[in-house]
Protein backbone atom coordinates (compact mmCIF):
# COMPACT_ATOMS: atom_id res chain seq x y z
CA UNK A 1 0.00 0.00 0.00
CA UNK A 2 2.74 2.50 1.03
CA UNK A 3 4.47 1.51 -2.02
CA UNK A 4 1.40 2.39 -4.21
CA UNK A 5 1.19 5.46 -3.11
CA UNK A 6 4.52 5.98 -3.27
CA UNK A 7 4.05 5.51 -6.63
CA UNK A 8 1.60 7.31 -6.99
CA UNK A 9 2.90 10.75 -6.02
CA UNK A 10 5.70 10.22 -7.68
CA UNK A 11 3.97 9.93 -10.95
CA UNK A 12 2.18 13.25 -10.05
CA UNK A 13 5.21 14.65 -9.71
CA UNK A 14 6.80 13.54 -12.95
CA UNK A 15 3.45 15.05 -14.55
CA UNK A 16 3.99 18.43 -12.66
CA UNK A 17 7.25 18.50 -14.89
CA UNK A 18 5.32 18.19 -17.54
CA UNK A 19 2.49 20.68 -17.19
CA UNK A 20 5.12 23.30 -15.74
CA UNK A 21 6.45 23.91 -19.77
CA UNK A 22 3.03 25.67 -19.91
CA UNK A 23 1.58 26.26 -16.57
CA UNK A 24 2.71 28.58 -14.42
CA UNK A 25 0.51 26.71 -10.93
CA UNK A 26 2.67 23.69 -12.09
CA UNK A 27 5.92 25.76 -11.86
CA UNK A 28 4.86 27.56 -8.81
CA UNK A 29 4.38 24.30 -7.30
CA UNK A 30 8.00 22.89 -8.04
CA UNK A 31 9.21 26.21 -7.19
CA UNK A 32 7.42 25.85 -3.68
CA UNK A 33 8.54 22.24 -3.44
CA UNK A 34 12.62 22.59 -4.19
CA UNK A 35 13.21 26.48 -3.53
CA UNK A 36 14.54 25.40 0.09
CA UNK A 37 16.60 22.60 -1.42
CA UNK A 38 18.66 24.99 -3.90
CA UNK A 39 18.60 27.68 -1.40
CA UNK A 40 20.24 25.11 1.16
CA UNK A 41 23.24 24.14 -1.57
CA UNK A 42 23.87 27.85 -2.00
CA UNK A 43 24.61 28.43 1.33
CA UNK A 44 27.15 25.24 1.00
CA UNK A 45 28.79 26.56 -2.10
CA UNK A 46 28.80 29.95 -1.04
CA UNK A 47 28.90 30.53 3.11
CA UNK A 48 26.80 33.44 2.97
CA UNK A 49 22.99 33.78 2.67
CA UNK A 50 22.82 36.97 0.89
CA UNK A 51 25.07 35.56 -1.93
CA UNK A 52 22.94 32.93 -1.98
CA UNK A 53 19.86 34.30 -2.04
CA UNK A 54 21.02 35.98 -5.32
CA UNK A 55 22.54 33.35 -6.86
CA UNK A 56 18.98 31.04 -6.14
CA UNK A 57 16.80 33.82 -7.62
CA UNK A 58 19.44 33.49 -10.67
CA UNK A 59 18.71 29.51 -11.15
CA UNK A 60 15.04 29.69 -10.55
CA UNK A 61 14.44 32.96 -13.48
CA UNK A 62 16.85 30.92 -15.39
CA UNK A 63 14.18 27.65 -14.64
CA UNK A 64 11.53 30.07 -15.30
CA UNK A 65 13.53 31.52 -18.82
CA UNK A 66 14.43 27.55 -19.85
CA UNK A 67 11.43 25.17 -18.47
CA UNK A 68 9.61 25.34 -21.99
CA UNK A 69 12.70 23.87 -23.56
CA UNK A 70 13.33 21.35 -20.96
CA UNK A 71 13.61 17.80 -22.24
CA UNK A 72 13.56 15.79 -18.85
CA UNK A 73 10.32 13.99 -17.53
CA UNK A 74 10.41 13.55 -14.45
CA UNK A 75 11.19 15.25 -11.04
CA UNK A 76 14.63 13.35 -10.76
CA UNK A 77 15.26 14.81 -14.36
CA UNK A 78 14.14 18.09 -13.01
CA UNK A 79 16.01 17.85 -9.95
CA UNK A 80 18.82 17.39 -11.22
CA UNK A 81 18.41 20.19 -13.89
CA UNK A 82 18.02 22.65 -11.16
CA UNK A 83 21.28 21.36 -9.01
CA UNK A 84 23.01 21.78 -12.14
CA UNK A 85 22.63 24.86 -12.73
CA UNK A 86 22.90 26.33 -9.42
CA UNK A 87 26.47 24.49 -9.70
CA UNK A 88 27.28 26.26 -12.54
CA UNK A 89 25.65 29.34 -10.97
CA UNK A 90 27.78 29.04 -7.72
CA UNK A 91 30.81 28.50 -9.18
CA UNK A 92 30.61 31.26 -12.26
CA UNK A 93 29.91 33.43 -8.53
CA UNK A 94 33.13 31.95 -6.92
CA UNK A 95 35.47 31.90 -10.20
CA UNK A 96 35.71 35.51 -9.97
CA UNK A 97 38.75 35.80 -7.67
CA UNK A 98 37.62 38.61 -5.61
CA UNK A 99 34.61 37.41 -4.92
CA UNK A 100 36.34 33.96 -3.37
CA UNK A 101 38.66 36.37 -1.91
CA UNK A 102 36.03 38.12 0.00
CA UNK A 103 34.18 35.05 0.89
CA UNK A 104 37.37 33.24 2.45
CA UNK A 105 37.73 36.82 4.41
CA UNK A 106 34.04 36.55 5.62
CA UNK A 107 35.39 32.61 6.49
CA UNK A 108 38.24 34.13 8.17
CA UNK A 109 36.64 37.12 10.16
CA UNK A 110 34.18 34.01 11.79
CA UNK A 111 36.74 31.89 13.19
CA UNK A 112 37.99 34.53 15.57
CA UNK A 113 36.22 35.03 19.04
CA UNK A 114 34.35 37.79 20.10
CA UNK A 115 37.33 39.12 22.33
CA UNK A 116 39.12 39.50 18.63
CA UNK A 117 41.32 36.52 18.97
CA UNK A 118 41.90 33.48 17.18
CA UNK A 119 39.47 30.50 18.20
CA UNK A 120 42.38 27.84 18.11
CA UNK A 121 40.44 24.55 19.06
CA UNK A 122 40.78 21.97 17.19
CA UNK A 123 37.45 21.34 16.72
CA UNK A 124 36.43 21.73 13.48
CA UNK A 125 33.41 24.33 12.32
CA UNK A 126 31.95 25.43 9.27
CA UNK A 127 34.22 28.20 8.37
CA UNK A 128 37.48 25.91 8.46
CA UNK A 129 35.87 23.34 6.44
CA UNK A 130 34.16 25.96 4.00
CA UNK A 131 37.87 27.65 3.54
CA UNK A 132 39.49 24.21 2.81
CA UNK A 133 36.71 23.35 0.15
CA UNK A 134 37.05 26.76 -1.42
CA UNK A 135 40.65 25.70 -2.06
CA UNK A 136 39.67 22.89 -3.93
CA UNK A 137 38.74 22.59 -7.53
CA UNK A 138 35.48 24.42 -8.37
CA UNK A 139 34.03 21.01 -9.87
CA UNK A 140 35.50 19.04 -6.77
CA UNK A 141 33.84 21.63 -4.24
CA UNK A 142 30.68 21.39 -6.50
CA UNK A 143 31.23 17.06 -5.84
CA UNK A 144 31.99 17.64 -2.22
CA UNK A 145 28.62 19.99 -1.73
CA UNK A 146 26.54 17.28 -3.58
CA UNK A 147 27.72 14.51 -1.47
CA UNK A 148 28.17 15.76 1.87
CA UNK A 149 25.83 18.78 2.21
CA UNK A 150 22.92 17.38 -0.23
CA UNK A 151 23.46 13.53 1.16
CA UNK A 152 23.25 12.83 -2.62
CA UNK A 153 24.04 8.95 -3.88
CA UNK A 154 26.81 8.73 -6.33
CA UNK A 155 24.51 8.12 -9.36
CA UNK A 156 22.92 11.43 -8.49
CA UNK A 157 25.77 13.36 -8.90
CA UNK A 158 27.13 11.73 -11.61
CA UNK A 159 24.00 12.52 -13.67
CA UNK A 160 24.16 16.47 -12.33
CA UNK A 161 27.90 16.36 -13.44
CA UNK A 162 27.11 14.38 -16.65
CA UNK A 163 30.01 12.24 -15.85
CA UNK A 164 30.40 8.31 -14.96
CA UNK A 165 29.68 7.12 -11.59
CA UNK A 166 32.74 5.47 -11.38
CA UNK A 167 34.10 8.89 -12.11
CA UNK A 168 32.86 10.83 -9.28
CA UNK A 169 33.50 7.68 -6.58
CA UNK A 170 37.58 7.86 -7.77
CA UNK A 171 37.68 11.56 -8.00
CA UNK A 172 35.91 11.16 -4.87
CA UNK A 173 38.89 9.49 -2.84
CA UNK A 174 41.57 11.77 -4.49
CA UNK A 175 39.21 14.84 -3.22
CA UNK A 176 39.21 13.59 0.36
CA UNK A 177 42.96 13.30 0.52
CA UNK A 178 43.29 17.33 -0.71
CA UNK A 179 40.70 18.43 1.37
CA UNK A 180 42.69 16.53 4.79
CA UNK A 181 45.57 18.74 3.75
CA UNK A 182 43.57 21.68 2.92
CA UNK A 183 42.18 21.35 6.89
CA UNK A 184 45.35 20.62 8.25
CA UNK A 185 46.98 24.22 6.34
CA UNK A 186 44.06 26.09 7.78
CA UNK A 187 44.50 24.89 10.83
CA UNK A 188 48.47 25.05 11.20
CA UNK A 189 47.40 28.44 9.91
CA UNK A 190 45.69 29.57 12.71
CA UNK A 191 48.24 27.71 15.88
CA UNK B 1 40.79 15.73 11.20
CA UNK B 2 38.82 13.23 9.52
CA UNK B 3 39.87 9.40 8.24
CA UNK B 4 37.55 8.30 5.56
CA UNK B 5 34.23 9.72 3.76
CA UNK B 6 31.82 8.35 6.83
CA UNK B 7 33.99 10.91 9.38
CA UNK B 8 33.49 13.92 7.16
CA UNK B 9 29.91 13.00 6.56
CA UNK B 10 29.31 13.02 10.27
CA UNK B 11 31.60 16.51 11.35
CA UNK B 12 28.96 18.16 8.20
CA UNK B 13 26.39 16.44 10.26
CA UNK B 14 27.36 18.18 13.77
CA UNK B 15 28.44 21.59 12.14
CA UNK B 16 25.77 24.23 13.13
CA UNK B 17 24.80 26.04 8.80
CA UNK B 18 22.29 28.56 9.39
CA UNK B 19 20.39 27.80 6.27
CA UNK B 20 17.03 29.17 7.52
CA UNK B 21 15.13 30.33 4.35
CA UNK B 22 14.36 34.40 4.59
CA UNK B 23 10.53 33.84 3.99
CA UNK B 24 9.97 37.32 2.19
CA UNK B 25 12.66 36.68 -0.13
CA UNK B 26 11.01 33.22 -1.07
CA UNK B 27 7.35 35.06 -1.78
CA UNK B 28 9.50 37.48 -3.68
CA UNK B 29 11.57 35.11 -5.97
CA UNK B 30 8.20 33.40 -6.65
CA UNK B 31 6.39 36.35 -7.88
CA UNK B 32 9.63 37.30 -10.33
CA UNK B 33 9.72 33.77 -11.69
CA UNK B 34 6.02 33.54 -12.77
CA UNK B 35 6.27 36.80 -13.92
CA UNK B 36 9.43 35.84 -16.02
CA UNK B 37 7.67 32.45 -16.78
CA UNK B 38 4.63 34.24 -18.31
CA UNK B 39 6.90 36.84 -20.08
CA UNK B 40 8.82 34.14 -21.76
CA UNK B 41 5.36 32.67 -23.07
CA UNK B 42 4.67 35.92 -24.71
CA UNK B 43 7.93 36.71 -26.44
CA UNK B 44 11.74 35.31 -26.67
CA UNK B 45 13.42 35.52 -22.99
CA UNK B 46 15.37 38.18 -22.08
CA UNK B 47 18.37 39.09 -19.56
CA UNK B 48 19.49 42.55 -18.70
CA UNK B 49 23.22 42.73 -19.59
CA UNK B 50 25.33 44.94 -17.22
CA UNK B 51 27.57 46.71 -19.42
CA UNK B 52 29.83 48.03 -16.39
CA UNK B 53 31.19 44.65 -15.85
CA UNK B 54 33.31 44.87 -19.24
CA UNK B 55 36.62 44.77 -18.78
CA UNK B 56 38.28 47.67 -17.87
CA UNK B 57 42.27 48.42 -18.67
CA UNK B 58 44.18 50.90 -19.91
CA UNK B 59 45.73 51.23 -22.73
CA UNK B 60 49.46 53.56 -22.40
CA UNK B 61 51.41 52.26 -25.29
CA UNK B 62 52.06 55.66 -27.48
CA UNK B 63 52.66 53.14 -30.53
CA UNK B 64 48.88 51.24 -29.39
CA UNK B 65 47.24 54.85 -29.77
CA UNK B 66 49.02 55.06 -32.89
CA UNK B 67 47.02 52.54 -34.29
CA UNK B 68 43.94 52.10 -31.73
CA UNK B 69 42.00 53.44 -35.23
CA UNK B 70 43.01 50.75 -37.50
CA UNK B 71 43.21 48.04 -34.55
CA UNK B 72 39.33 48.17 -33.33
CA UNK B 73 37.85 48.38 -36.77
CA UNK B 74 40.20 45.28 -37.95
CA UNK B 75 39.13 43.78 -34.64
CA UNK B 76 35.70 44.40 -35.17
CA UNK B 77 35.61 43.14 -38.91
CA UNK B 78 37.51 39.91 -38.09
CA UNK B 79 35.67 39.58 -34.59
CA UNK B 80 32.20 39.45 -37.07
CA UNK B 81 34.34 37.60 -39.45
CA UNK B 82 35.12 34.68 -37.28
CA UNK B 83 32.02 34.56 -35.68
CA UNK B 84 30.59 34.66 -39.17
CA UNK B 85 33.10 31.45 -40.29
CA UNK B 86 31.96 29.70 -37.08
CA UNK B 87 28.38 29.28 -36.96
CA UNK B 88 28.37 25.64 -38.14
CA UNK B 89 27.54 23.68 -35.19
CA UNK B 90 25.06 22.04 -34.59
CA UNK B 91 23.73 18.76 -33.94
CA UNK B 92 20.85 17.00 -33.52
CA UNK B 93 21.42 16.69 -29.62
CA UNK B 94 21.11 19.43 -28.83
CA UNK B 95 18.94 21.29 -31.85
CA UNK B 96 17.40 24.03 -29.46
CA UNK B 97 21.16 26.05 -29.31
CA UNK B 98 20.39 26.19 -33.02
CA UNK B 99 16.59 27.36 -32.99
CA UNK B 100 18.39 29.95 -30.64
CA UNK B 101 20.45 30.68 -32.89
CA UNK B 102 17.97 31.16 -35.81
CA UNK B 103 15.48 32.81 -33.78
CA UNK B 104 17.53 35.30 -31.93
CA UNK B 105 16.99 38.89 -32.10
CA UNK B 106 20.07 40.05 -29.99
CA UNK B 107 23.34 38.09 -28.99
CA UNK B 108 26.49 39.17 -26.91
CA UNK B 109 29.48 36.35 -26.52
CA UNK B 110 33.27 37.45 -25.49
CA UNK B 111 36.21 37.33 -28.09
CA UNK B 112 38.65 36.03 -26.24
CA UNK B 113 42.18 36.22 -28.10
CA UNK B 114 44.97 37.79 -26.14
CA UNK B 115 42.77 40.55 -25.67
CA UNK B 116 38.87 40.60 -24.50
CA UNK B 117 36.28 41.83 -26.92
CA UNK B 118 33.04 42.01 -25.96
CA UNK B 119 30.42 41.82 -28.57
CA UNK B 120 26.44 42.78 -28.64
CA UNK B 121 24.17 42.72 -31.80
CA UNK B 122 21.02 43.48 -32.48
CA UNK B 123 18.89 43.09 -35.31
CA UNK B 124 18.51 43.92 -38.01
CA UNK B 125 21.89 44.99 -38.06
CA UNK B 126 23.56 46.68 -35.04
CA UNK B 127 26.69 45.91 -33.51
CA UNK B 128 28.65 47.21 -30.67
CA UNK B 129 32.05 46.07 -29.63
CA UNK B 130 34.17 47.18 -26.54
CA UNK B 131 37.57 46.60 -26.36
CA UNK B 132 40.04 47.27 -23.14
CA UNK B 133 40.03 50.84 -22.47
CA UNK B 134 36.76 51.54 -23.12
CA UNK B 135 37.47 51.82 -27.04
CA UNK B 136 34.04 51.53 -28.32
CA UNK B 137 32.87 50.80 -32.11
CA UNK B 138 29.35 51.39 -32.74
CA UNK B 139 28.00 50.03 -36.75
CA UNK B 140 25.10 50.06 -37.86
CA UNK B 141 25.20 47.49 -41.44
CA UNK B 142 21.65 48.76 -42.16
CA UNK B 143 23.10 52.15 -43.00
CA UNK B 144 26.96 50.83 -43.47
CA UNK B 145 27.76 53.58 -40.87
CA UNK B 146 30.01 53.11 -37.60
CA UNK B 147 31.39 54.98 -35.06
CA UNK B 148 34.07 54.75 -32.62
CA UNK B 149 35.23 56.36 -29.67
CA UNK B 150 39.18 56.87 -28.24
CA UNK B 151 38.69 58.04 -25.23
CA UNK B 152 42.14 58.04 -24.32
CA UNK B 153 42.02 61.20 -26.63
CA UNK B 154 38.83 62.52 -26.55
CA UNK B 155 38.01 61.65 -30.38
CA UNK B 156 35.65 59.72 -32.45
CA UNK B 157 36.14 58.69 -36.14
CA UNK B 158 33.44 58.07 -38.09
CA UNK B 159 33.46 55.05 -40.59
CA UNK B 160 31.83 54.86 -44.18
CA UNK B 161 31.75 50.96 -45.06
CA UNK B 162 31.65 51.40 -48.38
CA UNK B 163 31.64 48.63 -51.20
CA UNK B 164 29.34 46.34 -48.75
CA UNK B 165 25.48 45.77 -49.01
CA UNK B 166 23.26 47.50 -47.53
CA UNK B 167 21.00 44.95 -47.36
CA UNK B 168 21.88 42.84 -43.86
CA UNK B 169 20.96 39.67 -44.92
CA UNK B 170 23.34 39.66 -47.50
CA UNK B 171 26.70 41.46 -46.08
CA UNK B 172 29.17 39.06 -44.87
CA UNK B 173 29.69 40.29 -41.52
CA UNK B 174 26.23 40.19 -40.12
CA UNK B 175 26.40 36.99 -37.88
CA UNK B 176 22.69 37.17 -36.39
CA UNK B 177 21.70 36.68 -40.62
CA UNK B 178 24.30 33.81 -41.02
CA UNK B 179 23.58 32.13 -38.00
CA UNK B 180 19.68 31.98 -39.52
CA UNK B 181 20.90 29.73 -41.96
CA UNK B 182 22.70 27.05 -40.28
CA UNK B 183 23.02 23.67 -41.46
CA UNK B 184 21.58 21.60 -38.73
CA UNK B 185 24.60 19.00 -38.62
CA UNK B 186 27.95 18.66 -36.91
CA UNK B 187 30.57 17.03 -38.73
CA UNK B 188 32.22 15.00 -35.10
CA UNK B 189 31.14 14.40 -31.65
CA UNK B 190 33.84 14.50 -29.32
CA UNK B 191 32.06 13.71 -26.05
CA UNK B 192 32.20 15.16 -22.33
CA UNK B 193 34.70 17.40 -21.35
CA UNK B 194 35.78 19.49 -18.13
CA UNK B 195 36.43 23.28 -19.20
CA UNK B 196 36.83 25.80 -16.59
CA UNK B 197 34.77 23.66 -13.83
CA UNK B 198 32.01 22.76 -15.72
CA UNK B 199 31.23 19.41 -18.03
CA UNK B 200 30.81 20.18 -21.20
CA UNK B 201 29.50 18.44 -24.39
CA UNK B 202 31.79 19.48 -27.83
CA UNK B 203 30.85 19.33 -31.20
CA UNK B 204 33.08 19.64 -34.45
CA UNK B 205 32.83 21.14 -37.81
CA UNK B 206 35.01 21.66 -40.88
CA UNK B 207 34.69 23.55 -43.18
CA UNK B 208 37.39 24.10 -45.57
CA UNK B 209 40.67 25.94 -43.95
CA UNK B 210 37.90 26.62 -40.37
CA UNK B 211 37.50 24.31 -37.54
CA UNK B 212 35.15 25.02 -35.30
CA UNK B 213 34.67 23.05 -31.69
CA UNK B 214 31.72 24.01 -30.36
CA UNK B 215 30.83 23.52 -26.47
CA UNK B 216 27.38 22.87 -24.96
CA UNK B 217 26.75 22.55 -21.49
CA UNK B 218 24.25 19.46 -21.87
CA UNK B 219 22.53 19.96 -18.42
CA UNK B 220 21.30 23.46 -19.28
CA UNK B 221 21.84 23.48 -22.78
CA UNK B 222 23.47 26.74 -23.06
CA UNK B 223 26.01 27.28 -25.42
CA UNK B 224 29.55 27.66 -23.49
CA UNK B 225 32.33 28.31 -25.72
CA UNK B 226 33.25 28.30 -29.20
CA UNK B 227 37.03 27.78 -30.57
CA UNK B 228 37.71 28.50 -34.10
CA UNK B 229 41.33 27.31 -35.65
CA UNK B 230 42.27 28.61 -38.82
CA UNK B 231 44.13 26.01 -41.05
CA UNK B 232 46.07 28.34 -43.09
CA UNK B 233 46.39 31.38 -40.38
CA UNK B 234 48.09 30.15 -37.39
CA UNK B 235 47.60 31.91 -34.54
CA UNK B 236 44.60 33.45 -35.74
CA UNK B 237 42.49 31.14 -33.26
CA UNK B 238 40.33 32.95 -31.19
CA UNK B 239 37.94 31.62 -27.97
CA UNK B 240 34.31 33.03 -28.36
CA UNK B 241 32.49 32.62 -24.91
CA UNK B 242 29.64 34.09 -22.15
CA UNK B 243 27.08 33.76 -25.19
CA UNK B 244 23.36 35.06 -24.09
CA UNK B 245 20.41 35.20 -26.63
CA UNK B 246 17.30 37.88 -26.37
CA UNK B 247 19.42 39.87 -23.79
CA UNK B 248 17.51 43.54 -23.34
CA UNK B 249 19.92 45.98 -25.53
CA UNK B 250 18.67 49.29 -25.51
CA UNK B 251 18.90 51.25 -28.73
CA UNK B 252 21.20 54.01 -27.00
CA UNK B 253 23.90 51.43 -26.90
CA UNK B 254 24.01 51.24 -30.67
CA UNK B 255 23.45 55.01 -31.60
CA UNK B 256 26.21 56.52 -34.09
CA UNK B 257 25.81 59.86 -31.94
CA UNK B 258 29.57 60.80 -30.46
CA UNK B 259 29.86 61.75 -26.66
CA UNK B 260 30.28 65.25 -25.84
CA UNK B 261 33.18 66.94 -25.99
CA UNK B 262 34.85 63.99 -28.62
CA UNK B 263 36.75 65.71 -31.83
CA UNK B 264 36.07 64.02 -34.73
CA UNK B 265 38.37 61.48 -37.39
CA UNK B 266 37.17 60.09 -40.74
CA UNK B 267 38.48 56.80 -41.55
CA UNK B 268 37.42 55.57 -44.98
CA UNK B 269 36.94 51.55 -44.14
CA UNK B 270 37.49 50.67 -47.86
CA UNK B 271 37.43 46.86 -47.43
CA UNK B 272 37.38 46.50 -51.10
CA UNK B 273 40.72 47.89 -52.45
CA UNK B 274 43.72 46.55 -50.49
CA UNK B 275 46.07 45.28 -52.09
CA UNK B 276 49.87 43.19 -51.44
CA UNK B 277 50.61 46.57 -51.71
CA UNK B 278 49.26 48.08 -48.65
CA UNK B 279 50.48 45.02 -47.23
CA UNK B 280 54.17 45.59 -47.77
CA UNK B 281 53.46 49.50 -46.74
CA UNK B 282 52.42 48.26 -43.59
CA UNK B 283 55.44 46.17 -42.96
CA UNK B 284 57.32 48.92 -43.44
CA UNK B 285 56.05 51.31 -41.49
CA UNK B 286 56.48 48.64 -38.69
CA UNK B 287 59.91 48.94 -39.44
CA UNK B 288 60.22 52.17 -39.37
CA UNK B 289 59.11 52.44 -35.98
CA UNK B 290 61.30 50.30 -34.65
CA UNK B 291 64.52 50.78 -33.32
CA UNK B 292 66.12 48.15 -34.70
CA UNK B 293 64.40 48.68 -38.50
CA UNK B 294 62.44 45.06 -37.18
CA UNK B 295 58.90 43.86 -38.81
CA UNK B 296 56.15 42.91 -36.80
CA UNK B 297 56.81 39.78 -34.49
CA UNK B 298 52.94 39.06 -35.58
CA UNK B 299 50.39 39.74 -38.30
CA UNK B 300 47.16 38.76 -36.11
CA UNK B 301 45.60 41.67 -35.14
CA UNK B 302 44.03 40.83 -32.14
CA UNK B 303 47.65 40.59 -30.27
CA UNK B 304 48.39 43.75 -31.62
CA UNK B 305 47.07 45.93 -28.68
CA UNK B 306 49.33 43.48 -26.38
CA UNK B 307 52.94 43.50 -28.68
CA UNK B 308 52.65 47.03 -29.21
CA UNK B 309 52.46 47.89 -25.25
CA UNK B 310 54.81 45.09 -24.75
CA UNK B 311 57.16 46.44 -27.28
CA UNK B 312 56.56 50.05 -25.62
CA UNK B 313 57.73 48.99 -22.18
CA UNK B 314 60.59 47.11 -23.50
CA UNK B 315 61.58 50.34 -25.26
CA UNK B 316 61.67 48.75 -28.52
CA UNK B 317 59.87 51.71 -30.72
CA UNK B 318 61.69 54.77 -32.15
CA UNK B 319 61.59 58.01 -29.55
CA UNK B 320 60.76 60.79 -32.43
CA UNK B 321 57.29 62.75 -32.17
CA UNK B 322 54.72 62.63 -34.95
CA UNK B 323 52.54 64.44 -36.17
CA UNK B 324 48.07 63.84 -35.90
CA UNK B 325 47.94 63.61 -39.33
CA UNK B 326 51.07 61.53 -39.11
CA UNK B 327 49.50 59.38 -37.01
CA UNK B 328 46.14 58.72 -38.79
CA UNK B 329 48.31 58.03 -42.25
CA UNK B 330 50.06 55.29 -39.99
CA UNK B 331 46.44 54.11 -38.64
CA UNK B 332 45.49 53.64 -42.44
CA UNK B 333 48.23 52.06 -43.52
CA UNK B 334 48.29 49.59 -40.86
CA UNK B 335 44.73 48.74 -41.11
CA UNK B 336 45.14 48.70 -45.30
CA UNK B 337 47.50 46.16 -44.41
CA UNK B 338 45.86 43.73 -41.88
CA UNK B 339 42.58 43.92 -44.11
CA UNK B 340 44.69 42.68 -47.18
CA UNK B 341 45.06 39.52 -45.11
CA UNK B 342 41.20 39.43 -44.25
CA UNK B 343 40.37 39.44 -47.55
CA UNK B 344 42.89 36.23 -48.37
CA UNK B 345 41.03 33.48 -49.55
CA UNK B 346 40.66 30.12 -48.07
CA UNK B 347 43.15 27.88 -49.35
CA UNK B 348 45.74 30.91 -50.50
CA UNK B 349 47.90 28.86 -47.39
CA UNK B 350 49.47 32.20 -46.17
CA UNK B 351 52.47 32.05 -44.00
CA UNK B 352 54.20 35.18 -41.82
CA UNK B 353 57.97 34.76 -40.55
CA UNK B 354 58.76 38.42 -40.32
CA UNK B 355 59.71 38.14 -36.50
CA UNK B 356 62.99 39.34 -35.45
CA UNK B 357 63.80 40.38 -39.53
CA UNK B 358 65.44 43.13 -40.01
CA UNK B 359 63.91 45.78 -43.01
CA UNK B 360 66.40 44.88 -45.72
CA UNK B 361 67.38 41.72 -45.46
CA UNK B 362 66.93 40.73 -49.14
CA UNK B 363 67.62 36.78 -48.49
CA UNK B 364 64.96 36.49 -46.02
CA UNK B 365 61.38 35.43 -46.99
CA UNK B 366 59.21 37.06 -44.50
CA UNK B 367 55.71 36.41 -45.85
CA UNK B 368 54.25 33.91 -48.66
CA UNK B 369 50.74 33.13 -50.05
CA UNK B 370 49.27 31.32 -53.20
CA UNK B 371 47.06 33.45 -54.97
CA UNK B 372 43.68 31.54 -56.76
CA UNK B 373 44.66 29.12 -59.28
CA UNK B 374 48.26 30.13 -59.19
CA UNK B 375 50.83 27.18 -59.16
CA UNK B 376 53.12 29.17 -57.26
CA UNK B 377 53.32 31.04 -54.12
CA UNK B 378 53.97 34.91 -54.21
CA UNK B 379 57.09 35.71 -51.73
CA UNK B 380 57.90 38.88 -49.95
CA UNK B 381 61.31 39.34 -48.72
CA UNK B 382 62.96 41.18 -46.01
CA UNK B 383 63.70 44.28 -48.50
CA UNK B 384 60.17 43.97 -49.59
CA UNK B 385 60.96 42.50 -52.94
CA UNK B 386 58.64 40.07 -54.24
CA UNK B 387 58.93 36.72 -56.26
CA UNK B 388 57.02 33.87 -57.44
CA UNK B 389 58.06 30.87 -55.68
CA UNK B 390 57.33 27.25 -56.58
CA UNK B 391 56.01 25.13 -53.48
CA UNK B 392 59.03 23.30 -53.25
CA UNK B 393 61.56 25.68 -52.40
CA UNK B 394 59.43 27.60 -49.61
CA UNK B 395 60.50 27.90 -46.33
CA UNK B 396 59.91 24.69 -44.08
Amino acid sequence: MVGAMAKLVERTEDDLVLKARTQAEALSRLYEMYYERIFRFCVHRLFDKEIAEDVTSTVFLEVARSIRLFKGRTVQDFQNWLYAIAANQANAYIRKTSRRKELLKEAAGLMKSADGSTDESSEMDWPRLYAAILKLKPLHQTIVTLRFFENLKYEQIAQILNVKEVNVRVTLHRILNELRNNLQSVFERQT
Amino acid sequence: MFKDESELKKIVNRLKIDTEPNPKHRQELRREVLSVFNEAGQRPATRIIDFKTIRRKIMKSPVTKIAAAAVIIIAVLIGLNYFGDSVNITSTAYAEIVERLHNALTMTYTSNGTTAIEIAFKKPGYMRTTMPGDYVTVIDWTQGKGISTLPTRNQYIEMEMSNLPNDPAQQQFNVIEKLRTLPERADEELGTREIDGRVLQGFRVTEEDVINTVWIDPQTRDLVRVETEFINAPGMNVVMTDFQFDVELDDSLFSLTPPDGYTRVEVQADVSGVTEHDLIEYLRAWSSWTKDGTFPPTLNPMELQKVSMEMEQQGKFSDGQTSEQQRKRDAMTMYRGIMFLTKLPAGSNWRYAGENVKFGDAGTPIFWYKLEGSETYHVIYGDLSVKDVAPENLPK
